[in-house]
């Protein structure tokens, strides 16, 4: 059965935050990655926040719209395995929260933070299919 | 007077050769050999040649380890720029047991953990010494040493051209060591800066290519080979293109491009988009050849293309067929993938 026949975009992604944060501790984000479908999915971990700082995850900007320089590091690979690949059962939902300020310079201030557009890569029993998850806009509220 | 003094320190060399000669018969042999590409090989082959079983502390059998080798280039010791590690006191699992008869071997790269950079005749000889070489069992009264046959090898060394600044560092965290305006961290190697500045000539044949390419077409006139990486063309897109190519190509023929070879893991490369020109190299980037998709001329494009400084892009998708989609679907996010400027450079298989 083809999965697009469900009529709905296959994944639903989300990010969360609290709206204010001390910088002192961290700026923590959630992302959230809920399969919809009645399907066992296979996402590609590369280029998603399930891997961590391994490309530029999220577009940040300052107060007065300014985008954040990425700090961190930025990976070619080769062809994925089976391990790069996250399982998702049926309605299966996967979060992980990652530190803003291990990979972008904050200092206290107003952001908005959203994902950066990429085309992911999932397994449908063995069939590789792209999908370009956005998420929405949130505001974090830094202070010292 | 004289002549007494000096019968008693002969007397205490032979006591001292006497105690040592009791102690392991392990045999240790040393062979070294130039390979075609700088590296330079050392085998190390360890005997047991006693009756009995002979235990040697495993981390004194690894160069990757411990300082095992001693070089001398033309008499004059030269530097070692390989880890020292503190060490917990050694336990039984840390000793490797051989057998009467039975022998370890095992083959270490040397050029990219001693300054063998310049021209001589140089002196290998393995060559160590620890109060726990042969034994854990208590604290030993005097250091137990082990030593080799020298071998012999010699070196042309490698000349850095048109400047003499920096000469040899193959190693050391902060240290690097530069060939024509190009730089090396991480213990490359000898044969691995000569494969780095070779993949780096071919990169800049791809990238003139691309750049004569676009200087030869225009945005109301491409070809497949536009069309198939960067999709449909504007203006403003082509000329995105154009100043991306421009700067990639600024950056290998005038950037102090610094390639570190410390990387382990099973990716091609990896940069720091904020910090030019330092682009890592890691095991894909080894196996790959040098021209074609996913070539090391190709990656060195793609990693390059990344910096702020060149033409800031992101890994918006990868490999071949996602990066002809993403051309189809979106051409501005095509300008924005790095795999995209790869592929176009490559230009594998053949477009016009």
């Amino acid at each position: 059965m083809d999965i697009k026949t469900v009529g709905v975009e296959p994944f639903r992604c989300e990010i969360s935050a609290s709206v204010e944060q001390k910088l002192s501790h961290g700026v923590y984000l959630t992302f959230t990655v809920t399969n919809l479908t009645e399907h066992k999915l296979q996402l590609l971990s590369w280029y998603t926040p399930f891997e961590g700082f391994l490309s530029d995850l999220f577009i940040i900007k300052d107060h007065v719209g300014e985008l954040l320089v990425y700090n961190g590091m930025m990976v070619k690979r080769s062809s994925p395995s089976i391990e790069d690949y996250l399982v998702f059962s049926a309605k299966d939902k996967v979060e992980i929260t990652l530190d803003l300020t291990q990979a972008y310079s904050i200092t206290p201030g107003e952001y908005t933070v959203q994902l950066a557009p990429k085309n992911w890569h999932y397994l449908h029993h063995e069939v590789s299919l792209t999908n370009q998850c956005s998420t929405n806009q949130l505001s974090i509220k830094v202070s010292k | 007077m004289k002549v007494f003094l000096r019968c008693i320190m002969i007397l205490v060399t032979a006591v001292s050769l006497h105690v040592s000669a009791a102690k392991p018969q392990l045999d240790v042999q040393v062979n070294v050999a130039n390979m075609a590409n700088g590296d330079v090989n050392a085998t190390l082959t360890i005997t047991n040649n006693g009756n009995g079983q002979q235990k040697i502390l495993g981390w004194y059998t690894d160069l990757d380890e411990e300082h095992i080798f001693k070089i001398m280039r033309d008499g004059v010791e030269v530097e070692f720029f390989g880890p020292h590690y503190k060490r917990h006191a050694p336990v039984e699992k840390d000793f490797i047991k051989l057998k009467s008869g039975e022998s370890l071997s095992q083959t270490f790269e040397l050029t990219s953990l001693y300054d063998m950079s310049e021209a001589g005749n140089y002196e290998v000889a393995y060559d160590v010494t620890s109060f726990h070489l042969f034994s854990n069992k208590g604290q030993q009264k005097k250091a137990e040493k082990l030593q080799s046959n020298a071998a012999y090898i010699y070196l042309e060394g490698f000349e850095s051209k048109g400047t003499t600044a920096n000469k040899g560092k193959p190693g050391g965290g902060t240290s690097s060591d530069c060939i024509g305006g190009t730089c090396f961290t991480g213990r490359c190697s000898a044969g691995q800066k000569t494969e780095l500045i070779s993949a780096l000539g071919a990169a800049d044949q791809i990238a003139n290519s691309s750049v004569s390419y676009l200087n030869a077409h225009s945005a109301n006139n491409t070809s497949s080979r536009y069309d198939t990486w960067f999709g449909n063309a504007t203006s403003a897109r082509y000329n995105t293109a154009v100043a991306h190519f421009d700067a990639i190509n600024d950056a290998i023929d005038t950037k102090p491009i610094t390639f570190d070879c410390s990387c382990k893991k099973s990716y091609f490369a990896y940069v720091y988009p904020n910090q030019p020109y330092k682009v890592y190299m890691c095991n894909a980037f080894w196996s790959a050849n040098e021209l074609g998709t996913d070539s090391r001329a190709g990656t060195i494009i793609h990693e390059l293309s990344h910096f702020n400084a060149v033409a800031g892009t992101d890994d918006v998708v990868y490999g071949q067929s996602g990066a002809q989609s993403l051309a189809n679907s979106d051409p501005d996010q095509a300008l924005n993938n790095a795999d995209s400027h790869e592929y176009f450079a490559e230009n594998t298989p053949n477009q016009n």
